[in-house]
């Protein structure tokens, strides 16, 4: 009971790390390319790609957790990585596209259909869902440590998500100098929301 | 937004001048403490603003308005938060940043996201914090031009933060003669500032009041000496007062209070939103202060939830609909 | 500039731009791809030259085999299109990793942490195949290797000014006894100078472009 409960405890700690002291974006600058899209296309519901990066990297990791203790005893495991990697994040793509199709696959338009697999492929084959996994493998997380990590750099993205719309009204002021419009005050927002967490870490974080 | 919209939608400009106005009290005490340095720290602070403002007009092509002071107090509540021993080359970077990045860069006066003053403040003390948290003792007065590590201690938000009790009777501690931040610590002077503000109809107290009352209500409910512990909120009433009278006075709090929350750009337009605003920040403000990895983050909290002002307005606007609906 | 240029230019502004990946059209200024190893691993020359090194290896490959796996699947491409590229970018990974290696032993490689392996999910590397319209495998090599110019010239001018501004060197030799700005170290720091710099680069490129309108109207 008491592992289990230990388990618990650092799947919870490191789920709030993940998601605030350790954000994928503002700390780590992980997907930070498709957040800046994301946040200047409407079209794209944030929290339903956001949702998906989190499911797919929750399924993702526990796999890529495994696979990494059986790539322990090869001397070049660091240049193989990657390419596991991808394949784990192909399968859980596709796990998730399985799980979809079978809930709701069938009461959705054909339109609908692909625009939930674009949308589920490029929340899965990001650079976010990529680096988690790096992330715990290279720092030798637990399972739970690691699951735990999953969930809240998913929910970390989705925060710096929120907290970029957040400030839309104020990046699309006309009064921004030209130069500035876009992605540069988008950046600049940017580094200062990782300026107030640095302010709570005070230690840049392992890279 | 026009240049009318941006007056009218914050009242008057005016209000920037008065917070430069209302930073002379406090450099004078500094001055009485510490010696002519913390005068050109504050004229290096404006001047910089001033250059900064004069450059962007150029560069933006618009006329120069040498009556429009928004720059120059931002400035000069910055280095008021910095300590006396600091180097001019901090003063100017720091302001500089604040300036051309914390609000030109956004689009000017009151388009700005989060308080310049925060944002010049955030970079000094994570670029140079061995200059930022390390102060002069009261009574020293420092060389003008090059003021040297020799000399400086910690001050008492360093010594609450690391478990200790600090000792600094109360006479002094109203005074502001114990060692920290330039303009922070003289008590009564703040308190003064805070009428003046007041009376000039500056202080945005729908923000200032809940954020100090969390803020009191944090450093009484859980105090950060005396092991007090989780005891009843009665118990231990003397160590409580002491705790709350060291949170508030020994870092940035009440400073934050009067000269940041006047800034109304970056408060929510709405009343009730505006209390939200200021118990959120009282409540970040007090978890980065004693679970951040610096002494004071009253700045920090600031940026963070500068972010997500306008989430209040909405938030607010949407229960002002609910209230509507369900009184049809 | 000539008259003539000048009205060159003007007539065909739209795809001079596109096609211009250094100046016009660079990817990090302009299009906001590859800015995680920017604004995370790229805090000085050294670092940034090893990024430089596995992504001068990486993106041409990736691209031109894309473009050939497109072709060769052609209508069954949609299903198969991501793995297209990040195949290929994995397996040029292997290369990018013994390539470093070599060069710099595994220190290096544990500077750059994990933002070298990152870049097998980086749009910069990977996004073509999201593109509606196909590309035949001579202009993959050729976009690759102009995309890969531009790249690079922003991710080594990144890391330089970074260094030299957080630790006053450059490529590890020191050139100033003070640190400038310390923040460039740090991600937060990263961010805000790489936004400074795409400001002053789109600020230039509109400068330009008014310039070239402007000399075409006054010639009129």
């Amino acid at each position: 009971m008491s592992v289990i409960l230990k388990a618990l405890a650092e799947f919870v700690l490191y789920a709030v790390l993940a998601a605030f002291a350790q954000n994928a974006v503002l700390s780590r600058a992980l997907g930070v390319s498709h957040l800046v899209r994301l946040v200047d296309d409407g079209a794209t519901g944030n929290g339903a790609f956001c949702l998906l990066l989190t499911v797919v990297q929750v399924v993702a990791v526990p796999l890529c957790w495994g696979t990494n203790q059986l790539l322990t005893p090869f001397a070049y495991r660091s240049a193989v990585r990657p390419l596991v990697f991808l394949l784990i994040t192909a399968a859980a793509c596709g796990l998730v596209w399985l799980v979809y199709w079978l809930a709701l696959g069938k009461k959705q338009s054909d339109d609908a259909h692909k625009e939930m697999g674009a949308l589920l492929v490029t929340a899965s084959f990001n650079s976010c869902v990529l680096g988690t996994m790096l992330i715990v493998t290279t720092q030798s997380l637990t399972l739970p440590q690691a699951i735990g990590f999953a969930l809240g750099s998913g929910l970390g993205y989705y925060l710096a998500v929120v907290l970029v719309a957040e400030g839309q009204r104020r990046l699309r002021n006309r009064r921004i100098p030209m130069s500035f419009r876009g992605l540069p005050i988008t950046l600049l927002y940017l580094g200062m929301l990782a300026l107030a967490i640095y302010g709570f870490t005070g230690h840049t974080l392992l890279i | 937004m026009s240049e009318k919209q941006v007056v009218s939608r914050h009242g008057s400009l005016m209000v920037y001048q008065d917070l430069l106005v209302a930073t002379l009290p406090l450099l004078a005490m500094a001055v009485f403490l510490y010696g002519p340095r913390p005068a050109l720290l504050w004229l290096a602070a404006v001047v910089t603003a001033n250059l900064c403002d004069q450059l962007v007009a150029l560069l933006r092509h618009r006329p120069f308005d040498p009556l429009e002071f928004s720059n120059e107090s931002f400035g000069a509540v910055l280095v008021l938060l910095l300590p006396a021993s600091v180097s001019y080359y901090v003063v100017i970077v720091s302001v500089a940043v604040a300036v051309l990045v914390g609000k030109e860069a956004f689009g000017g006066l009151g388009c700005y996201p989060f308080h310049p003053t925060a944002v010049g403040y955030a970079v000094a003390a994570v670029s140079w914090p061995e200059q930022v948290f390390s102060f002069p003792q009261p009574g020293t007065w420092l060389p003008v031009v090059n003021a040297g590590s020799a000399g400086l201690v910690q001050s008492a938000s360093y010594t609450l933060k690391n478990g200790g009790t600090p000792r600094i009777d109360t006479l002094n501690l109203m005074l502001g003669n114990y060692a920290g931040p330039m303009g922070a610590t003289a008590v009564v002077i703040l308190v003064a500032c805070a009428l003046l503000l007041a009376v000039r109809r500056r202080i945005q107290w729908d923000a200032a009041l809940p954020f100090l009352a969390v803020c009191f209500a944090i450093a009484w409910l859980f105090p950060r000496m005396g092991r007090v512990g989780l005891a009843l909120p009665w118990v231990e009433a003397p160590v409580r007062l002491a705790s709350v009278g060291y949170e508030l006075c020994s870092g940035t709090i009440l400073y934050a209070g009067i000269f940041m929350l006047s800034d109304p750009a970056i408060l929510p337009r709405h009343r009730a939103a505006r209390v939200a605003f200021g118990l959120t920040l009282g409540v970040m403000s007090m978890l980065y202060r004693y679970y951040g990895s610096y002494e004071t983050g009253v700045c920090f909290a600031m940026i963070l939830v500068g972010s997500f002002a306008s989430a209040f307005d909405r938030l607010h606007l949407r229960w002002l609909d609910r209230k509507e609906a369900l009184n049809q | 500039m000539t008259i003539e240029k000048a009205r060159y230019w003007a007539e065909n502004m739209t795809e001079l731009s596109k096609n211009d990946r250094l100046w016009l059209n660079n990817p990090v200024i302009m299009q906001g791809v590859g800015l995680a190893p920017m604004v995370v691993a790229a805090t000085s020359g050294y670092t940034a030259l090893v990024l430089a090194v596995a992504v001068a290896v990486m993106l041409t490959p990736t691209r031109v085999a894309g473009a050939v796996l497109r072709k060769a699947l052609g209508e069954q491409y949609d299903r198969f299109a991501v793995l297209c590229y990040a195949l290929p970018a994995a397996l040029c990974y292997i290369a990018a990793y013994f390539l470093v290696r070599h060069l710099w032993g595994p220190s290096a490689l544990q500077q750059v942490g994990v933002y070298l392996p990152l870049l097998v999910f980086e749009p910069l590397i990977i996004r073509r195949y999201r593109a509606a319209v196909p590309e035949g495998p001579a202009r993959a090599l050729r976009r690759g290797l102009y995309t890969t110019v531009g790249y690079l010239v922003v991710l080594l001018g990144v890391g330089l000014a970074r260094e030299l501004l957080a630790q006053g060197s450059l490529m590890g030799v020191q050139l100033l006894d003070v640190q400038l700005f310390p923040l460039a170290a740090q991600p937060a720091g990263g961010f805000m100078l790489l936004g400074a710099v795409c400001a002053a680069w789109r600020g230039r490129v509109r400068a330009f472009k008014r310039n070239i309108y402007q000399e075409v109207e006054r010639n009129k």
